[in-house]
């Protein structure tokens, strides 16, 4: 075993520890005090979460919100990516359309997408468009900002090298502008991600009877508790595993980036 | 005399600063023939890097005629090649991919292009390197990658611009004989600028002594040793001695023009 890998197996051995230790604190407090009367312990939340794969919560079981959410992220978030990131490249390679669409776009950015629920509701009613649009709304902005600023930031000696060695100007963009935006474009796919997975919470615990969000909203309004909080445990754990695929991507495609 | 692959005639260069013309370059004529390795040296910072620039098209040209081949050029010359002084690798591209970015511009076929620049990777020294990146390389490796590049896109003239400025000392010495080495194998006509006495006389067959601000010519010196010139020798020296004393020259006295 080498130097890195006992680094991190040493880290894997003390997270699982803290993980550990933050369990029996949970549990010794619910069964100890009066806690357990306001929150389940660690225990309840593990059988309720065995028995919600098996029989349904409201629509569907507990993989079903969990699919049904992440499907209306990635539909929002791919919208928001790909439009994103085409508006920022155009208003990075460009002065005109930064011009023009710059002003307008500094005054909407500071509203958070879920400030866009009602009028989207009112646009689009209760069903998913009104979810699409809100994650959207949320990821458009950070992908188009992000973006921006690599496009503006291609450093200009290189596309000079590159003329001197024969590339044809309409090759710059392809060769040399997108290549340079892609690690700023991957700081908005990160961070576009984390506010679209938070963007489909809000919106389906107001205008969805399925997802996670509901879930936990739905076991505020039933009472029960333990659905709450296996709808806010799953949500954790996809969280991080979206994070994780993601910055593997990101080691992939930017290699060049790393010393 | 045989005749020149490239010539400038009368090159002057001013950039507008605050409403006000500033002359950077005024008025240089240089021929330089086929496979001469020629030295604009000068302790100056401003006129050597520009003129480069102007050859290789990434400058206009204020006033005068730069002749690559017969031709006037302006803007871009597949025969002009250049070594950057901060190496501008293209950092996601592998040395690989930044070797043959010139012959993959030109659009030849992809074995053609990589054989070719194989060859020019071996040449400078970075064999088993072709796929790192060059984040991971030392400053000395990535201006071999600079120069392979350079070479790969076969120009006649290759343009130096400070290549080894930013090295430590004795990397700087380690890469001046590797360059000789390269030219001496793969001869071609070399502009290379610096602003050290001993690079200068090391490398060069004909030394352009300029002036500072706005620059023109002080003086030619032809170097005439025999190659790999020995640092050390009596002649190294006197001629370091030579060249060291006429730079300390006020402009004044050297032809240069009155300042306003």
């Amino acid at each position: 075993m080498n130097k890195k890998q006992t680094k991190k197996m040493t880290a894997l051995i003390y997270g699982a520890m803290g993980i550990a230790l933050f369990l029996v604190v949970w549990q010794t407090a619910v069964a100890a005090t009066d806690f357990g009367k306001i929150f389940p312990g660690p225990l309840k939340v593990l059988t309720g979460f065995f028995q919600a794969v098996i029989t349904p919560i409201g629509k569907c079981r507990i993989q079903g919100h969990v699919a049904i959410s992440l499907w209306r992220v990635l539909v929002g978030y791919s919208l928001s990516a790909v439009l994103g990131t085409m508006v920022g490249l155009l208003m990075g390679a460009s002065r005109l359309c930064k011009a023009i669409i710059n002003p307008i776009f500094t005054m909407i950015k500071p509203i958070p997408g879920i400030a866009w629920i009602p009028i989207a509701i009112l646009w689009f009613g209760t069903g998913n468009t009104t979810i699409y649009f809100i994650i959207f709304v949320g990821g458009f902005s950070q992908m188009v900002m992000n973006t921006m600023a690599g496009a503006e930031n291609v450093n200009t000696e290189l596309v000079g090298v590159a003329g001197v060695l024969g590339l044809k100007k309409n090759r710059t963009f392809i060769s040399i502008v997108l290549p340079a935006t892609i690690p700023y474009i991957f700081a908005g796919l990160q961070i576009s991600l984390s506010t679209s997975w938070m963007a489909v919470l809000a919106a389906e615990m107001i205008t969805a009877t399925s997802g996670c969000g509901w879930l936990i909203l739905s076991g505020m309004q039933t009472g029960n508790m333990v659905n709450n909080v296996i709808g806010m445990v799953s949500i954790g754990v996809v969280g991080l595993i979206l994070a994780i695929l993601m910055r593997d991507a990101e080691r992939r495609l930017c290699a060049w980036k790393e010393r | 005399m045989e005749r020149a692959v490239i010539s400038l005639k009368n090159i002057r260069k001013s950039f507008e600063v605050n409403n006000k013309e500033v002359q950077i370059i005024d008025g240089i004529s240089l021929d330089v023939t086929k496979n001469e390795f020629v030295v604009l040296f000068g302790a100056g910072q401003c006129g050597k890097t520009t003129l480069l620039k102007m050859i290789a098209g990434l400058e206009s040209i204020t006033a005068g005629v730069i002749v690559i081949d017969g031709k006037p050029s302006d803007g871009f010359h597949d025969k002009v090649g250049m070594v950057y002084q901060t190496t501008a690798l293209f950092p996601w591209l592998t040395v690989m991919g930044n070797v043959e970015f010139g012959p993959k511009s030109r659009g030849i076929s992809k074995a053609e292009r990589r054989k070719k620049a194989q060859y020019y990777i071996d040449l400078v020294g970075l064999s088993g390197f072709e796929k790192h990146y060059p984040v991971k390389l030392s400053g000395g490796m990535c201006q071999r990658v600079g120069i392979a590049r350079a070479y790969c896109d076969d120009p006649e003239i290759i343009l130096m611009d400070e290549p080894f400025g930013h090295l430590d000392a004795q990397t700087r010495y380690m890469m001046e004989e590797e360059i000789e080495k390269i030219w001496a194998k793969e001869k071609r006509t070399v502009i290379f600028v610096t602003n050290n006495v001993e690079e200068a006389i090391y490398l060069a067959d004909r030394i352009i002594i300029m002036t500072e601000c706005p620059a023109v010519i002080a003086r030619e010196v032809v170097v005439n040793l025999p190659r790999p010139r020995d640092m050390t020798g009596d002649y190294f020296l006197a001629l370091r001695e030579e060249i060291s004393a006429l730079v300390d020259i006020p402009r004044e006295n050297t032809g240069g023009a009155d300042e306003e």
